[in-house]
């Protein structure tokens, strides 16, 4: 078997690729992430202004003026390509499947990732609400298995959608024998 | 320490076998409960004879310094009154924590009762348990006991692990067996266990290449010199300048290579001995309760334990620069090793505990690791497909990038002491600088580069998955086709533009994913699917 036993698929070179899983996040996922990076970024910027700012009246390092303007430009431009492009770029990758074998997902922006886990594998299914998931009706719904590496997680899913989602799989998952490694 | 002590627990007392009693019915210190055993009695003398050695030791010495200096005798006397007392205070305490612990073995669990102050009750389901690890620490020797390390491999909750420190080598033995027995491969029988390697004496010499022998060598070396510092400045440096200031060019030269040598020597001598340490009589077998069990060590006999049915693959790791000697060394792949492995380090041990085998040639390490797998027919570790051109390029770039990095900073450098310091900087020593930094990078750099691309390979023979990643750490993966419990792909910017992906295997063992990094998009998908029939199918679509 060890060297017959080898199968190369050279063949299928072009022919595949991943379809995206068949659902969206609830839309206003675009506005949660909207709103986390603005939280993120909008501080970022202040403090350099702020650093700028201080620098500028008390005048004690003259040099150091100009280049922290600077970086609160840089900052806030960089800031605002975030907060504007992200949220859509993100809307439209991110999505989520579940099959009656298994669960499928994509996330991410710049870089993407697709993540595949069988029904059979489950071990734990949960989902958990920040505040300001709550307070737009969201919730993530998070999948692991028995690796400790990678687990599904659904970003902005509608809360009622989660939940039942999150029902369901545990009694799927309930319902397969054995501990899922 | 036959009959029903082998379970601990009376026929009748089955019924509430996996029920916890009351903490005060197990608490009444060092009176004989039933079912329960305590640790070893020579524990307390065996832990004397450390703190015998340990506490006294320098208060002799302070004392022995002050007397000499002429300070008033009380000193020295109370110093040795001070030491006295801590080693009393200590020893009092492990007689204490001898008195409260105890443990049994029901049908259901595996519990320990422990705490002098704050009482812990554990408690662990025996089908839950996955490694019975035994230590032999050289002063537990001399008293024929031994530390018994019991864990679930749980990487969340609190619970997972459990140690009896320290109980008699034969009853960690019978735990070993009582607690791991019911994973038992059923034909295997009582006919004893199957050796899978062995050490060779020449194969410590790899110990000075190896590793973190060899880092705890260099390490241990540049701590001894760092904190002498001081003395070598103040009185070393100035004798060897005073000395050779008249001597000619060669004798400074032959002086600093027979310092180097020096050291050197002295770093190789403590990493082998490490090694020797860590690998003296090493032993793997296969018992015939279905475990894999390594044996080694030469002041601390180590024993590890993995159960047969929790291995998920096996790791050839061939490292620079053994791997130019066809050195390798064999690990295994296995769930509930990741946390045995985190707790090792404060027990000073440099082997982690997925280690199959120590250093030794590859033909054998490869041996090894396809026996412990059962792979009769043995692996194709070597017969991997190599990874796209794309793979190639990106690491030639992000070592072009690299060097860029380094020569732009170093330019900078130049120039500023030049701009900035009254330094004498001629105009071209910037432009100079930069080209020398960036061709000394690239003279590295791009053969790491062609190296690392070298080492991408993927492969699938009979029901093993390979992964081949690594460049100075070169690592050949066979993971068990079935233990594969999910895929994931990820993909930069980058990687999109180069149509490449890194393909990810999870399993329910270590680091719980093993990567391909920079496969072909379309051939890895089908990779995967081929591998693990029906998971991703359902998920792939043809054409672009």
């Amino acid at each position: 078997m060890s060297t017959q036993g080898i199968t190369h698929t050279g063949g299928a070179r072009t022919a595949v690729r991943l379809r995206p899983p068949r659902n969206r996040v609830a839309g206003r996922a675009i506005a949660l992430w909207t709103l986390r990076a603005l939280l993120l970024w909008g501080p970022a910027a202040g403090v350099a202004a702020a650093m700028a700012a201080a620098s500028g009246i008390t005048g004690l390092v003259p040099w150091a003026t100009g280049p922290l303007w600077a970086l609160t430009a840089a900052v806030g431009a960089l800031g605002l390509l975030v907060v504007l492009a992200m949220p859509q770029w993100r809307y439209r990758v991110h999505r989520w499947e579940v099959t009656g074998e298994a669960v499928y997902t994509s996330f991410g922006w710049l870089w993407q990732e697709w993540r595949v886990a069988p029904m059979a594998r489950i071990q734990t299914v949960d989902t958990e609400r920040g505040p300001l998931q709550r307070a737009l009706g969201l919730s993530t719904l998070t999948v692991t298995t028995a690796s400790a590496a990678g687990p599904l997680r659904v970003d902005g899913l509608e809360a009622d959608l989660a939940s039942d989602l999150a029902q369901q799989l545990t009694e799927v998952t309930q319902a397969v024998p054995g501990d899922g490694t | 320490m036959d009959g029903n002590a082998e379970t601990g627990t009376p026929q009748g007392e089955r019924s509430r076998a996996g029920g916890r009693e009351p903490l005060e019915a197990v608490a009444a210190p060092g009176v004989p409960v039933q079912g329960w055993r305590l640790l070893s009695p020579l524990t307390v003398w065996a832990d004397a004879v450390v703190v015998g050695l340990v506490i006294p030791g320098p208060a002799l010495i302070a004392a022995v310094i002050l007397a000499v200096a002429g300070a008033p005798a009380v000193w020295p006397l109370l110093i040795l009154l001070g030491a006295a007392v801590l080693a009393a205070a200590v020893i009092g305490a492990d007689v204490l924590r001898y008195r409260r612990t105890r443990y049994r073995v029901t049908d259901a669990r595996f519990e320990a009762v422990s705490g002098v102050v704050a009482r812990s009750h554990k408690s662990l389901p025996r089908e839950r348990i996955r490694s019975v690890d035994v230590a032999v620490p050289l002063w537990a020797r001399a008293f024929g006991l031994c530390r018994v390390e019991v864990g679930t491999g749980e990487s969340t909750g609190a619970g997972g692990a459990l140690s009896l420190s320290l109980i008699p080598s034969a009853e960690g033995e019978r735990l070993r067996r009582v607690l791991l027995e019911r994973g038992a491969a059923g034909g295997a029988g009582a006919d004893g266990a199957a050796e899978l390697a062995r050490m060779a004496p020449r194969w410590f010499g790899y110990g000075a290449l190896a590793w973190t022998p060899a880092a705890v060598g260099y390490g241990g070396l540049a701590a001894v010199l760092g904190s002498f510092t001081e003395l070598i400045l103040r009185v070393a440096l100035p004798w060897f300048l005073g000395r050779t200031e008249s001597a000619p060019v060669m004798t400074i030269v032959l002086w600093a290579a027979g310092v180097v040598l020096t050291l050197v020597v002295v770093a190789t001598a403590v990493a082998l001995a490490v090694h020797v340490e860590s690998w003296w009589d090493f032993l793997l077998t296969r018992e015939s309760d279905g475990t894999l069990r390594v044996r080694r060590g030469l002041f601390t006999r180590t024993s590890v334990s993995i159960e047969e049915r929790r291995m998920r693959g096996v790791e050839l790791v061939e490292r620079l620069p053994l791997r130019w000697l066809g050195v390798a060394s064999a690990a295994a792949v296995a769930s509930g090793l990741a946390q045995a492995q985190e707790g090792q380090g404060a027990k000073g041990g440099v082997v982690p505990k997925r280690a199959l085998t120590p250093e030794m040639p590859r033909a054998r390490a490869r041996r090894a690791a396809e026996q412990a797998i059962r792979a009769q027919d043995g692996i194709a570790f070597e017969d991997l497909r190599p990874h796209p051109r794309a793979a190639l390029r990106r690491r030639i770039v992000r070592a072009l990038a690299v060097a860029a990095v380094f020569a732009a900073v170093v330019a900078a450098t130049v120039w500023a002491l030049g701009a900035l310091t009254p330094l004498e900087v001629p105009g071209e020593a910037p432009t100079v600088a930069a080209v020398g930094t960036g061709v000394a990078v690239l003279v590295l750099g791009v053969p790491y580069a062609v190296g690392s691309y070298r080492g991408l390979g993927h492969g699938i023979d009979g029901r093993f998955l390979l992964l081949r990643t690594g460049m100075a750490a070169r690592s050949t993966v066979a993971l068990k086709r079935d233990s594969v419990i999910g895929w994931t792909v990820r993909r930069s910017p980058f990687q999109r533009w180069a149509g490449l992906a890194t393909l990810g295997a999870t399993v329910a063992a270590g680091g719980g994913i093993h990567r391909a990094p920079d496969v072909d998009l379309g051939e890895g998908l089908a990779f995967a699917d081929e591998a693990v029939p029906e998971l991703l199918a359902p998920f792939l679509a043809s054409g672009r």
